[in-house]
């Protein structure tokens, strides 16, 4: 039975492929309106600019044809039907921004697994989304600096409009001056944390392979390295080999772009899901409940365990009425059918 | 010599715990036992029954898994979930058919038994097969069940209609093939006495 025939999407690549353009295509025009038709576009960073957009076609077409998938699509539709319900909006923003909160900008889940972890992993993501807010409107033409009204300020400028003006001595100046120099500590702790568990763990090093846990933290680590070295090319050593380092760390960058929507990295956008779900698994909690066909005890909520079996229909994994029992009977169902199969002695041997 | 596998004999466990305990001990899962020992019909049967991951060769777990967090390896073990993709939704422990994977809430992730890959992929027993006394969980090869069992190993099951095969075997009566759970086997404590009467006599 095909996927589309139940209900799930029937083309899932083809929507992928017309979404993933629409979104490099509203990137592309983002740039060329936003630098005010490439007038304060920044040459040099050109390079940085096209990877974005390369980047956005490439995460649009695999979160696409992602959430196509049936159990995704379960949860990617009812988690906006939820959320969406006019009724409960107001309740769920606010919800909304506690799961934020503690799911995305705390991370709270990831304490629970150790600390260090949880240390390695928000400096990591930190650190990254950082570098991200500030380079990505930099190489779009977006945000400029310019001189302020008394000649001496450094005034900000978004797409063209004046913002603020800060003295270039004060705090506010360091840290625009050294916001990726920050951001590039962040990642070099959190990768030397992660690094020491991936080395030195004996369970992290039974499952860890190189594509999905080492090549992220080089690729990291290299972006965090060469771009302490532009720093240090000009503030150490009077500029020695500043464009070939720059070079290098735009390479470097370009490649961590190119592969965010292919590796490990793309669970920064799979995350989201976690947050439909939590919407899910509430209502679920609130209605009526799945009675195993065995023990007559509540294991499921029905909305769940009815979404699960079109789901495993719909990929072909129809398990029938077994389907109705908890897992906890389904455990006991092997051993039960083991001594009902034992002629005699109730054993095996 | 063959390849070492893991067979299961819900019929020889004594329902002592080491398992669960020695479980806990695994690196890949620390502080967590991801098998499950149950009780099969408390009142009618002391009988026990350990259950850890069959390692089925499509598993269900990872097909209904929304974030493609369920990944298997090329020589079979089917793993826990990746922690950066699992986004707790609780699929995979309802469509298992041998219900094992279980939820872990202070997490928000789904754990499971991992045929303890830090120890088999270099060639170790799985802890639970290394403590288990009667064993009602054994890791040998397919020669040493045949010299040692009366009985058959089997990995394949039938669940409503679909096959499922594993890498995990469980032991049957001679001569069984497959097995097809049905969910009306039961065992009773008064079927029981009666067998044990009719063989005495």
């Amino acid at each position: 039975m095909s996927a589309g025939s139940q209900g799930f999407p029937a083309r899932p690549r083809q929507t992928a492929m017309v979404a993933g353009l629409l979104v490099s295509l509203a990137v592309s025009l983002g740039i060329y309106f936003g630098s005010g038709r490439l007038a304060r576009f920044d040459a040099p960073l050109a390079a940085y600019a096209v990877a974005t957009v390369f980047a956005a076609f490439a995460v649009t077409y695999r979160y696409t044809v992602w959430i196509q998938r049936p159990p995704t699509w379960v949860f990617f539709q009812a988690g906006w039907r939820l959320f969406l319900r006019p009724y409960k909006l107001v309740r769920n923003v606010f919800r909304l921004a506690r799961l934020l909160f503690d799911n995305i900008i705390a991370q709270k889940f990831i304490v629970e697994r150790g600390k260090g972890r949880w240390l390695a992993h928000m400096s990591l993501a930190w650190g990254c989304l950082l570098a991200f807010a500030i380079t990505f409107p930099l190489s779009w033409g977006w945000v400029q600096f310019g001189v302020g009204a008394n000649g001496v300020d450094y005034a900000v400028e978004f797409m063209g409009v004046h913002l603020f003006s800060f003295p270039p001595d004060g705090a506010l100046a360091f840290l625009f001056f050294n916001g990726l120099n920050i951001s590039a500590v962040l990642v070099l702790t959190g990768v030397g944390i992660a690094m020491h568990r991936r080395l030195f763990d004996k369970g992290a090093q039974a499952v860890e392979t190189f594509t999905n846990d080492f090549m992220p933290l080089f690729l990291l680590f290299a972006v965090s390295v060469t771009g302490l070295m532009i720093t240090a090319s000009y503030r150490l050593l009077e500029g020695a080999n500043f464009s070939f380092i720059s070079l290098l760390h735009a390479f470097t960058v370009i490649i961590l772009l190119l592969w965010m929507p292919f590796g490990k990295l793309f669970h920064v956008i799979q995350r989201t899901a976690q947050l439909g779900v939590a919407y899910y698994k509430e209502e679920g909690v609130k209605g009526p409940q799945a009675v195993c066909a065995r023990s007559g005890q509540e294991y499921q909520s029905q909305m769940h365990h009815d979404d699960l079996v079109r789901v495993m229909k719909a990929i072909d994994m129809d398990f029938g009425p077994h389907q109705d029992l908890s897992p906890q009977e389904k455990r006991r169902l092997i051993a039960l059918n083991q001594a009902a199969a034992i002629d005699g002695v109730p054993y095996v041997g | 010599m063959s390849e070492r596998r893991l067979y299961i004999d819900p019929s020889r466990c004594i329902g002592c715990n080491a398992c669960v305990e020695a479980c806990s001990e695994c690196e890949t899962h620390a502080g967590f036992s991801m098998i499950h020992l149950e009780t099969i019909q408390r009142g009618d049967t002391v009988q026990t029954t350990p259950v850890v991951c069959m390692h089925c060769d499509d598993p269900a777990c990872a097909a209904v898994c929304p974030a493609d967090a369920i990944k298997r390896t090329p020589d079979g073990a089917v793993q826990t979930s990746l922690k950066p993709r699992c986004i707790g939704c609780s699929n995979c422990v309802f469509a298992c058919p041998f219900g094992v994977p279980k939820y872990h809430a202070g997490y928000d992730q789904m754990m499971k038994c991992d045929l303890c890959y830090d120890r088999t992929s270099v060639g170790k027993k799985p802890m639970c097969a290394t403590v288990c006394p009667s064993q009602a969980i054994l890791y040998g090869t397919p020669e040493e069940i045949a010299q040692g069992r009366r009985g058959t190993p089997i990995n394949e099951f039938v669940f409503g209609g679909t096959t499922v095969r594993t890498k995990v075997s469980l032991m049957m009566p001679h001569g069984t093939d497959r097995l097809d759970v049905k969910r009306s086997a039961i065992v009773r404590k008064s079927d029981l006495i009666q067998l044990a009467r009719v063989q005495s006599e």
